[in-house]
């Protein structure tokens, strides 16, 4: 099987419903709509902080849409876990874990077990020591 | 007043958080800034800097420079930088009414639904409408009224100059003629130190990483002021220097006045967005596009306002121009040149790439015009705008035209609002479709 191309659609609607079509040799079965729907996706709309100690032990509540209180959910921030602590419809709860200096870029992947990846839309974690704590 | 810092190397992060009090004010003072595959924060897009900070750089022509990027700088290498100061609605507007000589106060055009949140206390300057650009006045704001029709502002001194304002009929056309009013001040301010005007040597911002989208820069509602190196090609105030494309970079809603070498330098980018920004009091070029290789930049809506000869540059810049332009695939529109000792626009066109860029296979004489409409020059000391040498735009801008295999490409040029200059509010040297 093979997926030709990709389509972009610029429009504001929320859902997008598109047919696929089966091809077998020359006859083409059109199968039933597959329908994209951005109410499936959680997104994240903000956070309690957007900074944390490098050495960890701190806890920090994301907010958002379509979160679940009962699936599994992971929050790893720069590859290295938050702990989850709970988790409602809106909020994430996670303890953060601590990270030893490495230039990097920061990297928040919030995993939801059934809901897929949460949308974070740009939004970051900084691990960073603070100025007036030396 | 914290410490002054020498050299400053950033290879992680660097941030600093706005305090929660709008009146703290927070300094910093160093003489190098290099963001090394790093990263320095002043507020970002979402979350501002609100409190006040002043970043203030220091040394001396005579003091060791780091390559490419010299001293008195924040350089950004393989990085990204984030300056965003407290959003303003409205950077810049016009007036209703003439301001005679001896008026203390103006009266603003009408504010179209917006609400202007200038305050007491902060800098404006008023264009000149005369024939020379210098008769911009800077003033004080001590009191502003009527906020959201025709804002009233009054300031600290009698204004020496008539600033115009008014719309002249010729039949069924006519041509509006209104002095704009520019806003000063931010509460993110870079600046180069108290020695700086007395040697024309400010702080300067220059981005450089071979490479398609290597670096980043969003510099956005900042004061610059005491920016620019005279005398040293390539110090300018905020400097994209040599990268390919830059999609995620912005300079929107800054005040970049009191500068000793130009103010925005687009070299060797593409796609820079470089928009809704004051420039006041510059010398030199003011927004450069350096080498003829830039395409697709993108410069809106952007006023700028007293621009003078720079003796301590290239040679063009004896005769500045408000928007210097080597390649005409750029998109030029709503920007306001109010002021020059010579020209507003000036579409400098060159046979190759020139610098850095050499390509002899890019031919901007003869490229097809990006965008040029809706723009205002008036008050130059020669023209409004300036086509020099050629412009004859064609679909093989290297070849030569031929009416079957090489069509020629018509530049449309819109409406051109140009008027008290001392010589011409447009011209041509020699052009093709135009």
């Amino acid at each position: 099987m093979k997926l030709h191309g990709i389509e972009s659609i610029d429009d504001d609607n929320t859902s997008y419903s598109c047919i696929p079509k089966l091809r077998i040799d020359d006859s083409v079965i059109e199968l039933n709509p597959v329908i994209f729907d951005a109410a499936f996706t959680p997104v994240l709309t903000g956070m309690s902080t957007r900074f944390g100690s490098v050495l960890g032990n701190e806890q920090v509540e994301f907010y958002g849409t379509g979160f679940s209180a009962s699936a599994t959910t992971t929050v790893m921030i720069d590859n290295r876990e938050c702990v989850v602590d709970s988790t409602t419809e809106d909020t994430i709860t996670c303890t953060t874990s601590d990270k030893p200096y490495v230039p990097d870029t920061p990297k928040l992947e919030l995993h939801i077990n059934g809901f897929g990846l949460v949308a974070t839309k740009g939004k970051v974690f900084r691990y960073i020591s603070r100025w007036s704590d030396s | 007043m914290g410490p002054k810092l020498s050299f400053l190397n950033v290879e992680g992060s660097l941030i600093f958080p706005p305090d929660t009090d709008p009146e703290h004010h927070r300094t910093f003072d160093a003489h190098y800034i290099l963001v090394q595959g790093g990263y320095l924060e002043v507020g970002t897009e979402e979350n501002r800097y609100t409190s006040k900070i002043t970043i203030t750089m220091h040394s001396t022509k005579y003091d060791p420079n780091l390559p490419i990027f010299g001293n008195k700088v924040i350089g950004v290498h393989y990085g990204q930088l984030e300056m965003h100061g407290v959003e303003r609605p409205i950077t810049w507007s016009d007036l209703l009414e003439t301001a005679e000589i001896g008026a203390t106060e103006i009266t603003l055009n009408d504010m179209n639904g917006e609400t202007l949140d200038w305050q007491v206390g902060e800098e404006i300057v008023i264009a000149s409408t005369n024939f020379s650009g210098r008769d911009a006045e800077q003033r004080t704001i001590t009191s502003i009224t009527n906020i959201d029709s025709n804002p009233v502002i009054t300031f600290d001194e009698p204004l020496i100059f008539k600033h115009y304002a008014g719309v002249q009929y010729f039949g069924d056309d006519f041509i509006e003629m209104r002095a704009e009013v520019g806003l000063l001040t931010r509460n993110v301010k870079y600046q180069g130190d108290e020695t700086s005007p007395e040697n024309q040597y400010g702080a300067v911002i220059i981005m450089h990483s071979p490479g398609d989208e290597t670096t980043a820069a969003r510099i956005d509602s900042v004061e610059l002021t005491n920016v620019g190196q005279a005398f040293i090609l390539g110090s300018y105030p905020i400097h994209f220097h040599m990268i390919g494309t830059v999609h995620s970079s912005y300079v929107r809603n800054n005040a970049i006045h009191h500068t000793f070498n130009r103010a925005v330098t687009i070299h060797g980018v593409h796609y820079l967005r470089v928009q809704n920004n004051v420039a006041y009091h510059t010398m030199g070029h003011t927004i450069f596009i350096e080498d003829a290789a830039e395409t697709k930049n993108l410069i809106e809506h952007n006023l700028i306002v007293d621009v003078r000869r720079s003796w301590s540059l290239l040679n063009t810049d004896q005769t500045p121009a408000s928007i210097w332009i080597t390649n005409p695939n750029n998109i030029i529109r709503y920007n306001h040149a109010a002021g020059s000792d010579r020209y507003s626009y000036w579409y400098d066109l060159q046979i190759t790439a020139i610098g850095p860029s050499f390509d002899p296979n890019i031919c901007p004489e003869n490229t097809r015009l990006g965008e040029f409409h809706d723009n205002v020059a008036h008050s130059n000391g020669r023209y409004g705008l300036r086509i020099f040498h050629n412009l004859i735009p064609r679909e093989h801008p290297c070849d030569p035209v031929d009416y079957e295999t090489n069509k020629p490409i018509t530049a449309n040029f819109y409406n051109l609002v140009s008027y008290k200059n001392k010589r011409n509010g447009a011209i041509i040297e020699l052009s093709g479709a135009v």
